[in-house]
């Protein structure tokens, strides 16, 4: 015996909407006003249901006089049953509405590590997010100033970039308040600040190892290193919303930048028959950065004498499509 | 001054007529001023003469019959054999499998025809067709020389709209190809390809080829040594080859092979800019332009030398070949620093090379690129290479240079050369590379 029952009302996601505390059984549901819990639902009866003690002295709840009975949530409706065991663990539909019952002896699960970093939060890690998207804008317009421009195209340009970075953020901080209950927009900001800032340095870093190297596949197939990059970006904000699927949202960032190398590539060889992004190389850095040796014309021109071989299987591979066709 | 050279040839396509309309000059009537009595006469007598040989040729599609291009031709002698231009047939050559070609004379008779040979390099073909001609136009052994102001007239059946005659005069031998055509002053429009253009005594002067755009009345025959040619390695009974892409691909070589070693038999000209000396090739056949851009509300100046070829070789409406073009630009800065001027230079560098798209005629383009020692400077230097899908043995080659020992100056350079064999392409690019040098500081 119990001194205290609980009837909780939930909803879909399984989040308690409204719970009332008994001291005392039976307790009635229903739509009608002489029950003790009212249900303003059309898919139940009037007296719908009732929780109370069977002879055994076992808490059970018993379809009254409804139509559509009660049915254990996650359980297929196999034969229709006017009485079922409480367990605090078990949903009851009634119509439409689901009803958890327990009872005051119920044991609540343990408590969770708190790991929400409180001191992340507010106008400081705005500023911080908004001073590197600064950075970024105001290089970006700098490099971009070859005509001469004016000081205004600085002023837009900036803008356009902050602009569409509170865009972004705000789009997951939405996601966030719906699927995480809080915004938690600079978060969101300081992300989107943290991973532009490392999109622009791999950029840098890679277009200089690139040229100084002449390793040129770094700039052919830069596209790939970017996609990964974004997803990285995309699972922190994830991973902001929901933040206790840290494997599963690890497997669907890797998929998703898999996805995006996967479709960058065949584009690639839709459009221009071949998987890099670009034919050659094509950025140049300052003559300071270059590091590999010079070649004499002699080695230059033995790569090409070796090219013919490659240039003429392309043309038996397109003699082959042809054929096919 | 900058000069837009293009020749458009003669043959009649749909677009075509498009272009020529839009092109047309306004005063082209005003401009063939009323002729004296004497040669309007001898116009009415030789299309009197000729009508019987003159004849529009067609390339229809198998499927549905609808015409694909048309062009004039006339018969030879009193054999069959028709002479016409190559572009006007061009597509029963490279695709008889779609194309087929019919001929049409002055009275509306239509008639068959049948491909029996090619010359691309200089733009004719022999074809042969159901009838004999009545020997208005011969091709004796021994032509005559023409003579600068001479009357010549030309024969054909412009833009599809019924035969017709024009009168002009001989104005000598352009050499801006690397074989020769006779420059004609008179009007040639779309459609007259292949027909013949013949002395005011009725000899066959040349057949009509082309006409320059951006001008007027500046119009090119094929001279009629070259159809002489022609004709006698055609046996009139003989029967024509299967496949003329194996014909044409040799055709291509040869002439690529000669183009070459024109342009290579002397050194090239060295020509300043900045503080780099770039080679270029100056002849009749390549011409160099230059051009400068310093505006004072720029942060960059540039300065450039592009040197062209007036002259293709028509091979098909997506193939045009045997050019070659060279392009240099002296690019430097004062007010930019040596990050920005670098990325701006990589913008200069990127799209040269244009046929990253899919392509029916060319392979993918296959690239190599290095930083190479230039004498006494360092570039970034990219060769990519094309292969002709359809004709064995030839190639498109597209050199880009940038220099790369400068934080503040550069010279990008880049040289195109289309439809060569490798060996040459090769040899081409070595030599062009091997030519540039920098003058030392002091």
């Amino acid at each position: 015996m119990s001194s205290a029952y609980f009837i909780e009302i939930l909803n879909n996601s399984g989040e308690v909407q409204s719970r009332q505390k008994f001291s005392s059984l039976p307790i009635r549901i229903g739509r009608g006003y002489g029950n003790d819990i009212i249900l303003d639902d059309p898919h139940t009866a009037a007296e719908h249901a009732i929780v109370d003690n069977n002879e055994e002295g076992l808490l059970i709840i018993r379809n009254c006089a409804s139509h559509n009975g009660i049915r254990v949530k996650g359980q297929a409706a196999k034969q229709r049953q006017d009485s079922f065991n409480i367990h605090g663990d078990s949903v009851f539909h009634l119509g439409h509405t689901q009803v958890r019952v327990r009872t005051q002896e119920y044991a609540v699960a343990p408590e969770i590590i708190d790991g929400f970093n409180h001191r992340w939060e507010g106008w400081p890690l705005a500023l911080l997010a908004i001073s590197l998207i600064g950075i970024i804008a105001f290089n970006n317009a700098w490099l971009s100033d070859i005509e001469n421009n004016k000081t205004t195209a600085y002023i837009i340009n900036i803008c356009m970039w902050f602009g569409y970075s509170l865009l972004w953020a705000g789009i997951w901080a939405l996601a966030n308040r719906v699927f995480g209950g809080t915004a938690h927009f600079s978060r969101h900001l300081l992300i989107l600040g943290c991973g532009l800032t490392l999109l622009y340095i791999w950029g840098y870093l890679s277009i200089t190892l690139a040229y100084a190297f002449s390793w040129t596949l770094l700039t052919r197939f830069g596209n790939h290193s970017e996609i990964f990059i974004l997803a990285i970006i995309i699972y922190f904000h994830l991973r902001q919303i929901t933040p206790r699927r840290g494997k599963r949202l690890k497997v669907i960032c890797a998929a998703l930048a898999l996805l995006g190398s996967a479709l960058v590539l065949m584009k690639n060889y839709q459009s221009s028959n071949q998987y890099a992004d670009e034919l050659y190389m094509d950025e140049i850095l300052p003559p300071a950065v270059r590091m590999s040796r010079n070649h004499s014309l002699e080695e230059f021109n033995e790569n090409i004498s070796q090219l013919k071989t490659a240039v003429d299987e392309e043309r038996e591979k397109a003699k082959k499509e042809k054929e096919k066709q | 001054m900058k000069l837009i050279a293009f020749l458009a040839c003669l043959s009649l396509s749909l677009p075509a007529i498009a272009q020529s309309v839009s092109s047309s000059p306004p005063l082209a009537a005003a401009t063939q001023s009323a002729p004296p009595a004497l040669a309007s006469s001898t116009a009415q007598k030789l299309y009197a003469a000729a009508q019987n040989d003159l004849l529009q040729l067609r390339v229809l599609l198998k499927n549905g019959h609808s015409q694909a291009s048309v062009g004039s031709g006339f018969l030879i002698g009193s054999s069959n054999l028709v002479i016409t231009n190559f572009h006007v047939v061009s597509q029963i050559a490279l695709e008889p499998e779609i194309y087929f070609g019919e001929f049409k004379d002055t009275q509306g008779k239509s008639g068959e025809l049948e491909l029996l040979a090619v010359d691309v390099q200089h733009d004719l073909a022999v074809v042969r067709i159901n009838r004999q001609g009545t020997g208005v136009f011969n091709l004796p052994e021994n032509l005559a020389p023409l003579t600068q102001g001479e009357h010549l007239y030309s024969l054909g059946n412009p833009l599809d709209l019924g035969f017709t005659i024009s009168e002009g005069t001989y104005n000598g031998i352009t050499r801006r190809g690397f074989s020769d055509q006779i420059m004609f002053t008179g009007p040639v429009n779309s459609g007259m390809s292949g027909g013949p253009n013949v002395t005011a005594d009725g000899q066959v002067a040349g057949v009509n080829v082309a006409h320059r755009r951006d001008g007027e009345l500046v119009s090119f025959l094929v001279p009629a040594r070259y159809a002489q040619q022609l004709l006698n390695s055609v046996i009139a009974e003989s029967l024509p080859p299967a496949d003329f892409k194996p014909i044409i691909s040799q055709q291509l070589l040869a002439h690529q092979s000669l183009m070459m070693d024109k342009l290579l038999e002397s050194p090239f000209t060295s020509k300043k800019l900045g503080p780099y000396k770039v080679p270029v090739r100056e002849s009749e056949q390549l011409r160099c332009w230059g051009s400068s851009d310093a505006k004072a509300d720029k942060t960059y100046s540039t300065n450039q030398i592009n040197c062209s070829m007036e002259s293709e070789i028509f091979v098909s409406e997506d193939l045009q070949t045997g050019s070659i073009a060279m392009h240099h630009q002296f690019i430097s800065s004062t007010k930019l620093n040596s990050l920005r001027f670098s990325l701006l230079m990589g913008k200069f560098f990127s799209n040269g090379i244009r046929s990253n798209t899919k392509d029916k005629t060319l392979t993918t383009a296959r690239c190599s690129e290095d930083f190479i020692n230039n004498k006494n400077f360092t570039t970034r230097a990219v060769v990519c290479v094309e292969a002709y899908q359809k004709f064995e043995g030839l190639y498109d080659f597209t050199l880009m240079t940038a220099s790369s020992d400068e934080p503040l100056m550069s010279l990008q350079s880049s040289l195109e050369l289309n439809g060569v064999s490798y060996e040459n392409g090769q040899k081409f690019v070595k030599e062009f590379l091997a030519s540039f040098d920098k003058e030392r500081r002091e």
